[in-house]
């Protein structure tokens, strides 16, 4: 099942992510950027463990930030992140274990410049939270 | 938009529609936005006059805060937006305001060669550059650079590509700037972004960036054109590409540094991918200097494109470059900002100039010419989309208005996501072949975000900035191959 969606933006990319826990929604919105980058080819690659701390001045920001780490990280080492385990989180920080794959295991379909504070939103109703993200493409 | 205000614009004339200050409050100036009645229509479709007046809040914002008929709906500014802030009355500077492709731009150059000349081998030359030229996401090239280099590329952009042989001082006095900005700092920039930009020098990149072999089909400006050398049915190159992952990973550090700045300064934006600081803070001046290295970095990566399509140039036709007169017409950015010295009510100031999606355009006459376009204005390169036109334009004395700047291309009408539902694209590829237009992309799914119809009419577009005097008709190409990545 997809945990994301694909929003009307003329120029950029943005989706709308839902999950049941906040942790769960950070993990989501990750997977969903990789997911618009790139589509898994071979079966057999082999996957690296990195280790990512992200610090922030609010929940929002943590987000931008969580994603954009891992964008830069992603384009740095090329590599396409394939899950991931959020170990411990708050509304300011998060540490996480990022499982990834060579990029030759991929099959790429659309650069993300970077992840935008542009109507950048993360709301609660009851047990569902809900987030949203623009890219730059 | 359900959440969209309608905006009251203020026609001032057949180009011209005002956004008046009491549109929102917050807004020092108003917003000037530059259309006809036919591109208004679409530029009302999504929320880019809603970011125009956005823009409109930034402290030291003189004038208006202008949108070239290009504009649309970006994140924080427009794409086609001009602001410009007074440095000395406490104007900021907004990493938003320049984009993540820090000095995204375009180069033209010429060959001797006329259409009927190469036109069975258009095929050919298209394969040969797609196959040379590395493009899509996440390219790397064969120019593999040390750290040492890298710094290098920094401080002297394109001059770093001609001292290794690829290329001329004629290209440099052709380029903005002569490829390198002053004040570039290798020192302001993190770890993360030299290991990104390491492997990406001479790479075209994926999504708008494209390299097209063009033919003139139109002439408008024939003195122009006979000092440019240029006639119609001439062979043209296009280059569009920008910094990479290094000029990505610049903006995100320093989006991400003002968005503290905002508290710090006592700034009031409606939307924080406008994050700033004023220019002469140690924030702004720390950004600008990075600024500085990734336009530095663009200039030599758009060098080296030119430099590898000269190759390919040489090998398929067997004669050298010179010999086919493969000569730089310009190169200019439009994603940067720019520190100017302009005329606002009747006196000189320095201002910061904000070009995100527009085109500088110095008129004739101005000291920042090389001196063969001193009579004719400064070349402005207009890419238009890969199934219709693109154009040569020059720099006019009326476009003081907008401290010099023009639209910088045809400005996106539809979102990927219509594209994808929409297009079909075995169909598109035809199409486009029946127009004796060959594409060659790395990804299909380029080829339909792309499609022509996605685009505004370019056609429309620098109908409006001729007709507004901000910059006039040179010449008008049409596409032959298009290498997409």
């Amino acid at each position: 099942m997809k945990t994301y969606s694909l929003l009307e933006h003329t120029a950029d990319i943005a989706i709308r992510v839902k999950a049941g826990t906040l942790k769960t929604l950070f993990k989501n919105a990750a997977l969903a950027m990789f997911d618009i980058m790139a589509e898994k080819k071979a079966r057999h690659a082999r996957e690296k463990v990195l280790h990512l701390t992200v610090q922030a001045d609010s929940v929002e920001d943590l987000l931008v930030q969580w994603l954009n780490d891992l964008l830069s990280l992603s384009s740095a080492k090329a590599l396409i992140c394939s899950r991931i385990k959020i170990e411990s989180m708050s509304s300011q920080a998060l540490k996480a274990k990022v499982f990834a794959r060579g990029i030759s295991a991929y099959r790429l379909h659309t650069e993300i410049k970077a992840v935008t504070y542009h109507e950048l939103s993360i709301r609660r109703r009851g047990s569902l939270w809900t987030g949203k993200v623009v890219f730059d493409v | 938009m359900s959440e969209m205000r309608e905006c009251s614009l203020e026609k001032i004339d057949d180009y011209r529609f005002r956004i008046p200050r009491s549109y929102k409050p917050g807004m020092r100036v108003p917003g000037i936005v530059y259309a006809d009645e036919k591109l208004l229509k679409d530029i009302r479709q999504d929320k880019a006059v809603e970011q125009v007046a956005n823009v409109a809040f930034l402290p030291g914002i003189v004038n208006a805060s202008l949108a070239m008929p290009d504009i649309h709906w970006g994140y924080g500014f427009c794409i086609g937006g001009v602001a410009a802030t007074d440095i000395e009355a406490g104007g900021v500077i907004s990493p938003g305001g320049v984009g993540y492709d820090i000095n995204c731009g375009v180069r033209l150059l010429k060959t001797e060669f006329e259409y009927e000349e190469i036109k069975d081998k258009v095929r050919e030359l298209t394969l040969a550059l797609f196959s040379d030229i590395p493009s899509g996401v996440g390219s790397k090239g064969d120019i593999k650079v040390s750290a040492r280099e890298e710094k290098e590329i920094l401080l002297k952009g394109s001059a770093w590509a001609v001292a290794k042989g690829w290329g001329t001082d004629e290209d440099l006095a052709c380029t903005e700037e002569r490829g390198a900005i002053a004040g570039a700092d290798p020192s302001v920039i993190s770890e993360r972004a030299y290991e990104r930009g390491k492997a990406q020098s001479g790479t075209l990149g994926s999504g708008n960036h494209f390299l097209e072999v063009q033919v003139i089909d139109q002439l408008y400006d024939r003195a122009a054109c006979d000092a440019l050398g240029l006639r119609t049915g001439q062979v043209m190159v296009m280059i569009h590409s920008g910094s990479r992952g290094f000029g990505y990973q610049v903006c995100e550090e320093y989006v991400r540094s003002m968005v503290r700045c905002l508290d710090k300064y006592g700034i009031n934006v409606p939307d924080r991918q406008l994050a700033c600081a004023p220019v002469d803070s140690p924030e702004g001046k720390a950004y600008l200097a990075a600024m500085r290295c990734a336009a530095n970095y663009a200039w030599a990566n758009r060098q080296c494109l030119m430099h590898l399509t000269r190759c390919v140039f040489e090998r398929v036709f067997s004669m050298s470059w010179q010999k086919m007169g493969m000569e730089l017409i310009y190169d200019v950015a439009h994603n940067i900002a720019k520190i100017e010295t302009h005329i606002v009510d009747g006196k000189e100031k320095k201002l910061c100039i904000h070009r995100k999606g527009a085109t500088r355009a110095f008129p004739p006459g101005h000291p920042a010419l090389p001196p063969q376009y001193k009579q004719i204005g400064q070349p402005v390169i207009i890419p238009g989309d890969m199934g219709r036109n693109s154009y040569l334009l020059a720099g006019t004395h009326k476009a003081a208005e907008t401290f010099y700047s023009t639209c910088h291309g045809a400005g996106r009408l539809k979102s990927r996501t219509a594209a994808a539902r929409s297009i079909n694209v075995n169909v598109l590829l035809k199409d486009l072949e029946s127009k004796g237009i060959i594409v060659k992309a790395s990804g299909r799914a380029t080829i339909v975000e792309e499609a022509p119809q996605v685009y505004k009419d370019v056609n429309d577009v620098v109908d409006v900035v001729h007709n507004a005097g901000i910059s006039k008709r040179v010449c008008r190409m049409r596409p032959l191959g298009v290498i997409k990545g």
